[in-house]
């Protein structure tokens, strides 16, 4: 292990980073906090495992993300939009400007799968490289590099968003979640 | 209650996800994504830590102090 005190400091250097990934999983701060909170105490319980030298930043991910999918298993809690909520927030945008508004994009963000909400977060977000984010994920490059595609794909669908990058007029968009009622 | 039709290509695969290989993200959809995405992460990453979180990582003060 490092020295305490450098692996300390190193910690807190990445709290802000372990927090930002932390709430692209969980969906509110106090659980992604909680899942912080979680992720500290078995980083500590286990530091002796630790590498030095090797990718400190990569093995905290690790860890939260297998905990996060640990806990989501346990309560076998899905995403979902029961109350359409989201399908009506987009429905009545009301001004087209070319551009997206932040909490419309993370509302959509929120829509996407767990393993689509990581992807995005390491490599689009977070610096990873596509080796580490598949180190991260336990699964190979390529398929973070697919996974990484669909879920631009399927979050420019779910923004409404046209190959230009501009949102479709809402009279021309199918809403999905109302479309078959 | 009537579908309103969506202007946008159909899904292309077999899955009905639509989002294979062969219709990769356009580069300004990645880069508006992008954009999106190091906003959002930012104002996470710009907060002030929670002393709880901070607090736990005092317990590694406390055990090196047990040590010596």
């Amino acid at each position: 292990m490092n020295a305490p005190g450098a692996f300390k400091a190193e910690l807190i250097e990445l709290l802000p980073s372990l927090r930002a990934f932390a709430r692209s999983l969980a969906h509110n701060s106090a659980q992604a906090d909680d899942l912080v909170q979680d992720t500290l105490v078995k980083a500590l319980a286990n530091v002796e495992r630790f590498e030095p030298g090797t990718n400190l930043r990569a093995w905290l991910f690790t860890i939260l993300r297998n905990h996060y999918y640990s806990q989501l298993r346990k309560l076998k809690r899905e995403v979902e939009d029961a109350d359409g909520k989201f399908a009506a927030r987009l429905a009545v945008r009301p001004e087209q400007d070319g551009s997206v508004d932040l909490e419309d994009f993370k509302v959509a963000f929120s829509q996407l799968a767990p393993d689509h909400r990581e992807v995005l977060t390491l490599v689009g977000a977070s610096g990873c490289s596509y080796e580490e984010a598949a180190q991260i994920c336990g699964c190979a490059v390529g398929t973070i590099k697919s996974r990484v595609n669909r879920a631009r794909r399927k979050l420019a669908d779910l923004l409404g968003l046209d190959d230009e990058g501009q949102p479709i007029p809402s009279e021309g968009r199918m809403i999905e979640d109302t479309a078959s009622v | 209650m009537e579908a309103l039709v969506s202007k946008k290509a159909p899904p292309q695969d077999a899955s009905g996800a639509g989002y294979g290989k062969s219709r990769p993200a356009s580069a300004t959809h990645k880069a508006l994504i992008t954009r999106n995405l190091k906003l959002a992460y930012g104002q996470v990453a710009s907060e002030p830590v929670p002393k709880r979180l901070l607090d736990i990582l005092s317990t590694l003060d406390s055990a090196e102090d047990k040590k010596s």
